[in-house]
């Protein structure tokens, strides 16, 4: 089974063949709190590792979402569109409240990403 | 000193406890060099008294008109004396932004009931809680399809009002958008012009209705030619939003402008409320504050500020707009108005509004000095029309009648009425045209 | 209790009666004509009134108790003020009525402008923006013109983070990216960091002085001899020019243009939101860009001077800007005078010293330097300690009649309490605060748990924000035609 990684800007990844869906952490959901939108990207929009891609309110912050690796947007989390439904990143970030899917050009990229304990460690250390 | 409130006792106490000797001690952060060594030429203080008397001698010379038939975006209607009433208590109009909702409900409901009664006037489901005017108010419309459809043309009518226009263009310059004018012909936006135009790429189609001419467009057959662009409709005359077809009818993604019409004094041109209203797609683009329902901890009915996240003090740089106060007392006379006056209130002085520019328009058009400009072309409460005067002459004919006469544009004169003119300022009115005669 | 919607109190039938009834116009064609009339409310005018008193009973206003919101200037709003612009001769006069019939209008109008250049020490003025946001973005795109005109309009703007956001978002409006410098330890722009990140790209420095911290950047020469050299300009956020009026000039402090609040600095009233008013007053090398109109003076004849429509930024709205307003800030000047609005400074800034000693006790001062006409405190400490975080206190302030400070502003300050009391309390008004403060922090230590809850006097309790935006209603009643949708 595929394991999650994890980018310096909280977002996690986790890989489906030549796809990785792509999150944010519970770390980054309980600092920004309550999510109220998320301003989902286009499919078929190509992205550049560490573009921004779409933001992320909550009540008091917004946030940018950045690729975490190079692509095209393959599918994005159609739920989210309802305001209503945007707890989902609360309450499962790293399960049902998945944000897009990302069809990868050169899964290489993945290698500059975090495991989940360098990625605890960075967390810890901020 | 009139509004400080401190004896000469608790000045110096007050020093004392800080350890001061004199108040310019506590500025000694700011450094000699830049302190200003001068007194500045400021007249004042004046009491009360003499204040009151100082500005009634400058106020004196000030000529205000029985009758006026001058409009292009400020139109003289009837205000309620209730209107006045509310909104000189304290508790809106000393109060700011309502950043404590517990102890800001008169505030936010009233706005959410603001933002009801455009949503309803417009057809639109959304509307914030008030811009500065009508023209920033478009400007900030063209910016909300700009983000939304990522194109950068822009095609603005004509017959938009030309500080519309300008402020439009002023706004938009450095954001790599192009703005792009279609003709008028016949006194509206000429719909052949834009087969010469290529449509793809177009953001937005911004229309005023009324036209600044007081004709109305014949936005369906826009809206046919540009159905990919995002629909702005713009009016600077918010009453006839009561009687004609609304933007919703009209697919308008976003209907803005200029709604001092509802309770809004002429004051030399404000302040004035502008508004924005939009479909549900474009709501988290909006600029400024939106209000919304809720409940309190003990579930009774409570309003907040809402989706304040697009806003400049969370996004910064990424906000939807810099606005940051806007015009709340303004909504709050809007409120107060549509809420007294009611629909048929409202249509009322609507269609009196349209049945006195059309008396003026029938008693002008048998006149030898008189040409009116398109006629056959279906207009609210405003017309444009050459007149054979000498200027001068005419001035003084209006003047001494006390009218404020239309708004003399180069090569002819834009004509207006509303409820609050007679069959009597109508009849002046004429004989003024006539008297001036060249 | 709260109070029903109009639209909830609203009847078939009812209504006031305020126009001659008119019910259809033969003009309007049919394919033109609103098909379903809006549902306005339909209130007898007794009904109407009683509603919205009964709703303001739910405000707090500046006269019901001490406002001291930081950066936002709270004082007391002279209701003479209200009173002349009530008038007939300012109210209703038409913005395109001819110049000789609207003279004293005019001459109101030049005489502020007047005044506020040479408070600020500037070469001319505009009195066209509607708000201070609305003032920044005249002045960034006049800065923007300005360099435009040099050959090289330049990319960035660089702003202190301790910066109101309207300063970054006016920024990227005018097309420029955002830099953001790091305050020192006093809280203020340290030269060296500006140093590092000033260079040919800079197209200006937008400041407050003093800044949102209430402290003044007292190597202003320093700065503006590092902006200047580099060709950048100067930009002065006017919001807490209250604090020096008489003390200092931004245009002796090395600023090229400086927009003003007047509905802060000069006590036109707030309106629960606006209308404000910001002009902007720039030096000489600026006039060229000012939005056209400017109000002229010839031979004693006030005029609307479109002379340097070539060369100016546009027009920033329609008309030439918010008059009344200008006409009250115009006459807290006159009731003042130079004396006068020195004294404001002076008591504003002594309100606020004598007000920060009375109660830093209980808190974390954040910066050790002297403050101005407001000081920003952090509740970091009763947070750790009890648990009680800012948002707590301020919605406990509530319950005394006091409306809460600015909160969680500066970004750069842990569980900021930013308090600006202004130079119309007494000291009464003052201690009582300090008092209310005192007895918070009594509760924070003694019954933490309590404050979670508070307010518990006010018309309602803390609202459901998740609720407000995840379920999103915004009007009262859905349209038909949403409603078919689904």
């Amino acid at each position: 089974m595929a394991e999650y990684l994890y980018t310096k800007d909280h977002e996690w990844v986790l890989q489906e063949g030549n796809r990785v869906r792509v999150g944010i952490s519970d770390f980054a959901q309980s600092e920004l709190g309550d999510i109220a939108y998320v301003e989902l990207p286009e499919t078929g929009t190509k992205v550049k590792q560490n573009d921004a891609v779409c933001s992320i309110d909550s009540l008091k912050s917004s946030s940018e979402i950045f690729a975490p690796v190079s692509g095209t947007i393959a599918e994005t989390n159609e739920k989210l569109k309802n305001e209503e439904n945007c707890e989902i990143i609360n309450k499962d970030p790293l399960g049902e409240g998945w944000i897009f899917i990302i069809e990868m050009e050169d899964p290489s990229e993945l290698e500059s990403l975090m495991n989940e304990k360098e990625y605890k460690k960075m967390t810890e250390e901020e | 000193m009139p509004y400080t409130n401190h004896s000469g006792d608790d000045v110096k106490e007050m020093l004392s406890y800080l350890g001061k000797s004199e108040i310019k001690d506590l500025f000694s952060s700011i450094p000699d060099k830049l302190k200003l060594k001068k007194k500045l030429a400021i007249r004042g203080p004046f009491s009360e008294k003499e204040l009151i008397s100082a500005v009634e001698d400058i106020a004196s010379g000030i000529i205000t008109f029985k009758e006026i038939f001058c409009g292009a975006g400020a139109y003289n209607h009837f205000i309620p004396a209730s209107v006045d009433e509310i909104t000189s208590r304290q508790e809106y109009y000393t109060a700011y932004t309502p950043y404590q909702p517990e102890v800001s409900q008169g505030s936010l409901q009233t706005m959410f009931e603001y933002q009801t009664m455009m949503a309803e006037l417009t057809g639109l489901p959304v509307s914030n809680a008030s811009m500065y005017d009508g023209a920033s108010a478009a400007a900030e419309a063209a910016l909300m399809a700009f983000r939304y459809n990522k194109r950068n043309r822009v095609l603005v009518s004509g017959g938009i009002h030309p500080d519309y226009l300008i402020t439009i263009n002023t706004y938009l310059k450095n954001t790599g958008i192009t703005v792009q004018t279609i003709p008028l012909k016949n006194g509206i936006t000429d719909i052949d012009a834009l087969a010469g135009v290529d449509v793809s790429g177009v953001s937005s189609v911004i229309i005023q209705n009324p036209n600044f001419s007081g004709f109305i467009e014949d936005i369906s057959a826009i809206k046919e030619r540009t159905k990919d662009a995002a629909l702005i409709y713009v009016t600077n005359e918010a009453l006839s939003l009561a009687v004609l077809k609304t933007p919703a009818d009209y697919g308008a993604a976003i209907c803005c402008g200029d709604a001092q019409a509802f309770g809004q004094p002429l004051a030399l041109g404000g302040p004035y409320l502008g508004f924005i209203t939009c479909s549900k797609e474009f709501l988290h683009l909006l600029p400024g504050r939106i209000i919304g329902a809720t409940v309190d901890r003990q579930g009774r009915q409570a309003f907040v500020m809402t989706l304040a996240a697009r806003e400049q003090h969370i996004r910064r740089e990424r906000a939807t707009s810099n606005i940051c106060s806007n015009h709340a007392l303004c909504a709050v006379r809007a409120a107060v108005y549509l809420s007294l006056m009611g629909t048929k209130g409202l249509q009322s002085a609507a269609y009196l509004s349209v049945k006195n520019a059309h008396k003026l328009y029938d008693a002008l058009l048998p006149l030898k000095n008189v040409e009116i400009l398109h006629t056959g072309a279906a207009f609210f409460n405003e017309f444009p029309a050459k007149l054979k005067v000498d200027k001068k002459a005419f001035a003084g004919s209006l003047l001494k009648r006390n009218i404020l006469g239309p708004l003399d544009i180069s090569g002819h004169y834009l004509f207006a009425a509303t409820e609050m003119n007679s069959d009597h300022g109508i009849e002046l009115l004429i004989d003024a045209v006539k008297e001036a005669a060249e | 209790m709260s109070e029903k919607l109009i639209f909830e109190i609203s009847k078939a039938g009812r209504s006031g009666s305020f126009v001659p009834e008119c019910t259809g116009s033969p003009y309007i064609p049919e394919d033109y004509s609103r098909k379903i009339p809006p549902r306005l409310p339909s209130v007898p005018e007794n009904e109407v009134v009683r509603h919205y008193v009964r709703l303001s009973s739910l405000n707090h206003g500046l006269d019901n108790g001490m406002y001291p919101l930081g950066s936002c200037t709270m004082k007391f709003n002279p209701k003479v003020n209200e009173k002349i612009a009530g008038i007939d001769k300012f109210l209703n006069i038409h913005p395109y009525q001819d110049e000789t019939t609207i003279q004293g209008a005019l001459r109101i109008l030049h005489e502020l402008g007047e005044d506020l250049k040479s408070l600020s020490g500037m070469d001319g003025i505009t009195l066209q923006p509607a708000a201070g946001a609305h003032g920044e973005l005249t002045g960034l795109l006049m800065c923007r013109a300005y360099h435009t005109n040099k050959g090289n309009p330049r990319q960035k703007i660089l702003v202190p983070d301790s910066s109101h956001g309207t300063n970054p978002a006016t920024a990227a409006m005018c097309g420029y990216k955002v830099v953001t410098l790091h305050s020192n330890s006093e809280g203020r722009i340290d030269p060296d960091i500006l140093k590092k990140n000033m260079d040919d790209n800079v197209a200006a420095l937008m400041i407050t002085n003093p800044n949102t911290l209430g402290i003044f950047e007292d190597k202003m020469e320093e700065i503006a001899e590092i902006v200047h050299g580099s060709g950048g300009l100067l930009y002065y956020d006017g919001a807490n020019m209250n604090a020096v009026m008489g003390y200092a000039r931004p245009g002796d402090m090395g600023f090229d243009m400086v927009h003003f609040n007047l509905h802060k600095t000069f006590s036109t009233p707030h309106g629960t939101g606006g209308p404000g008013a910001g002009p902007v007053a720039v030096k000489r090398d600026i006039v060229p860009f000012l939005p056209y109109p400017v109000i002229g003076l010839e031979n004693n004849r006030y005029f609307f001077d479109y002379s340097g429509k070539e060369t100016s930024i546009g027009k920033m709205r329609a008309f030439y800007g918010n008059f009344l307003v200008l006409l009250k800030a115009y006459l807290f000047i006159r009731a003042n005078g130079f004396a006068g609005l020195k004294k404001v400074s002076e008591l504003a800034v002594l309100n606020a010293n004598y007000l920060k000693k009375k109660i830093s006790h209980n808190f974390i001062t954040p910066y050790k330097s002297d403050t101005l006409h407001e000081f920003v405190l952090s509740a970091q400490n009763i947070k750790k300690e009890f648990g009680v975080n800012t948002l707590d206190i301020s919605k406990r302030i509530l319950d005394f009649g006091i409306h809460a400070p600015t909160i969680y502003f500066p970004l750069v300050v842990k569980e900021a309490l930013m308090i600006e009391p202004t130079e119309t309390e007494t000291k009464e008004n003052l201690d009582y605060f300090a008092d209310v403060l005192e007895t918070i922090v009594s509760e924070a230590e003694e019954e933490p748990s309590g404050l979670h809850d508070a307010p518990f006097t006010t018309p309602v309790s803390r609202p459901d924000e998740v609720r407000a935006n995840r379920k999103l209603v915004l009007k009262a009643f859905s349209l038909p035609k949403e409603e078919d949708q689904g």
